[in-house]
């Protein structure tokens, strides 16, 4: 049986709490937040020892891995306490506030033994992940470009309260919401090499962007286009949708269904010359449990698993991330904001 | 005793499990309830009595209408879904948990219900009792049924498998109990989790509970598999409402009734159409199923 601490109990914090707490390999033993009224009310149902201060939880509990769903501001000091002592860390994206705050974590963990994830969630979405099969496969061929956009209505007005709104906090829509977008682009498509053309746009916000539009060179050349506003009213909920073109074909990918266009036959026979369309229906497998989507539950029962030695810790390690942080100082870098 | 057939408001919200499109153009075609109001006319002059609603801003509106032609739906009953959490959601970005919360608790009410609601909430946040912070919030999403005939309130999945996570039965005792005192309904639970929740539900003594789940033959939604789900159909005391039982249209109409139809306890069927055939195919396929099952 692994003990764990949950660090943050914010909208991601209480639903990790959810799933994990029904993990069968898994006690949780402390739960940390600043809010003491929050622990209070959990405190009249849980057993489960309550602080105010991670140092004091980590010392005290000692426990095997961590929870960090805090504002992206503090991941970094929390992830080194949490390192000092041995504990596998699973944290909330994005990884940190930037490239050099991170490396010497990503390489503590490393040197440690240490398992670490950070929450990308969409590397664990079954539409996502079908697709990311399609290109490892070359069903498309090499891919020349992508256009990849992500939406959502996040922010409709200026506010002063949320941390999202704050820069030193790590809020603003590249890094808060975006920076799942880029993850992807990583996912499918590789290392960045070069930035070109990016603009920051400030809508609602007065500290931070709201928008953002940028160019990304891969390594091996392929180009895409980044589109991303999270103050967009007519999106219901948070909305991916990444365009890809090959050299046999081309495939469309959203949430909910993937549509693939081929030139030719796929030689292995999963899918005709002309548009294939697959939705999430016939894509998705049932989880052990789930509270928002199943990919909230694969991404934690993974980290779990590579925490046993079950598996390799290979699937949006510290080092992975830290590569879209990179990408993230070039944007701001180069960027202009408007 | 459930209504056999219940019809469901994803449809008219822009939900649609299937594609991001589809849901977008129905958000488009039922921006103005007055189309809505349309569709609910064509399935209540069917017979469908009862119908689901989220608590979504808009239906506050389509209640009003309700109220105000009580006389064109005369035997018409709620089955009403609470949080919509999208709301939730865009007010704990905005505000935080405790922002949000007295958001939507002060919110849209007169002086004098304020001074009551901050007597009974500014001591529940005091007191740092959950408990009462849920009853208020139960209360204030379901001002917009006030008079109308609510048979079933259902807590939404996103809720109950929080809760369910968290293995709280006291949350789902007390929701219970202030549903049946104050509301004169009966408690009803939407979940991903079926089995789960069943078991948990009966070992904490909420007996015979109204479980409202995913139940189609893909397994889609069902968790941990549709055997787990067909297992408990088999084996637990409780009264099952089916949902998503064409799997966001992946399965044919015939084929997904015939699917749930044949399984033991299933007591109810919730399910959302746009269209005159569609709602009239999936009533008439009910029927034709209904009468085979019998004889």
């Amino acid at each position: 049986m692994l003990t764990g601490c949950l660090i943050g109990l914010g909208r991601m914090g209480i639903t990790h709490y959810s799933i994990l707490n029904t993990h069968p390999d898994v006690r949780l033993t402390a739960v940390c937040d600043p809010q003491k009224a929050l622990l209070n009310g959990l405190k009249k149902f849980k057993e489960i020892e309550t602080f105010t201060d991670y140092r004091k939880l980590f010392s005290a509990a000692r426990p095997d891995f961590a929870i960090v769903c805090t504002p992206t501001a503090s991941h970094i000091e929390i992830g080194e306490a949490a390192a000092e002592q041995g504990t596998h860390v699973f944290m909330e994206k994005p990884f940190s506030l930037s490239l050099s705050e991170g490396t010497e974590l990503v390489k503590v963990a490393e040197n440690a033994g240490l398992v670490s994830q950070v929450g990308y969630f969409l590397r664990f979405h079954s539409v996502f992940n079908a697709v990311k099969q399609i290109l490892d496969d070359g069903v498309i061929g090499a891919v020349s470009h992508y256009k990849n956009e992500m939406y959502g209505r996040t922010v409709l007005k200026p506010s002063k309260v949320s941390w999202r709104a704050k820069k030193k906090m790590g809020g603003g829509c590249m890094m808060d919401f975006g920076s799942h977008c880029l993850d992807l682009s990583d996912y499918f498509f590789g290392a960045v090499s070069e930035v070109r053309g990016s603009l920051l746009k400030s809508i609602y916000s007065a500290e931070v962007e709201d928008a953002f539009f940028t160019q990304l060179v891969h390594h091996d050349g392929i180009v895409g286009s980044i589109s991303v506003n999270w103050s967009d009213e007519s999106y219901r909920r948070p909305y991916n949708r990444i365009e890809i073109l090959g050299e046999k074909g081309k495939v469309i990918v959203d949430r909910q269904e993937f549509r693939l266009y081929l030139r030719e036959d796929d030689p292995r026979g999963r899918f005709e010359k002309g548009w294939n369309v697959r939705y999430l229906p016939e894509l998705e497998k049932g989880a052990r449990f789930i509270v928002r989507g199943p990919e909230f539950t694969e991404q934690l029962d993974h980290f779990i698993d590579a925490v046993k030695n079950k598996n390799p810790n290979t699937r949006c390690t510290f080092e992975d991330a830290s590569r879209t942080d990179r990408v993230m100082d070039m944007i701001r870098e180069e960027g202009v904001r408007c | 005793m459930l209504d056999p057939l219940i019809f469901g408001d994803n449809q008219f919200f822009g939900v649609s499990h299937m594609s991001e499109e589809r849901g977008m153009e129905r958000l488009r075609r039922f921006q103005n309830n007055e189309e809505i109001i349309k569709v609910i006319q064509i399935a209540y002059d069917a017979g469908i009595h009862a119908f689901s609603f989220t608590t979504h801003d808009r239906v506050a509106a389509l209640c009003n209408h309700f109220r105000q032609n009580s006389s064109r739906y005369p035997d018409i009953r709620f089955y009403p879904g609470l949080p919509y959490a999208q709301k939730y959601a865009h007010l704990v970005n905005e505000k935080g948990i405790f922002g949000a919360i007295s958001d939507v608790v002060f919110t849209d009410r007169t002086a004098a219900q304020v001074v009551g609601t901050i007597a009974r909430g500014g001591k529940a946040v005091l007191t740092q009792d959950p408990i009462e912070v849920m009853r208020l919030l139960v209360d204030a999403e379901m001002k917009m049924f006030r008079d109308l005939n609510v048979r079933v309130v259902f807590l939404q999945n996103i809720v109950t498998d929080l809760i369910l996570g968290f293995e709280i039965p006291e949350f789902f005792q007390a929701f219970s109990t202030y549903v049946e005192e104050t509301y004169h309904a009966k408690p009803g639970f939407i979940t991903l989790n079926m089995p789960r929740l069943v078991n948990f539900l009966l070992d904490n003594g909420i007996e015979n509970p109204i479980v409202c789940s995913a139940i189609n033959q893909m397994g889609f939604q069902m968790n941990p598999d549709r055997e787990s789900y067909e297992q408990a159909l088999r084996e637990k005391p409780f009264q099952a409402m089916a949902m998503s039982v064409m799997a966001a249209g992946a399965i044919p109409p015939r084929e997904a009734l015939e699917y749930v139809m044949n399984l033991p306890n299933v007591d109810s069927l919730m399910f959302g159409a746009s269209s005159e055939k569609n709602i009239l195919e999936t009533k008439r396929l009910w029927e034709e199923k209904k009468s085979s099952c019998l004889t």
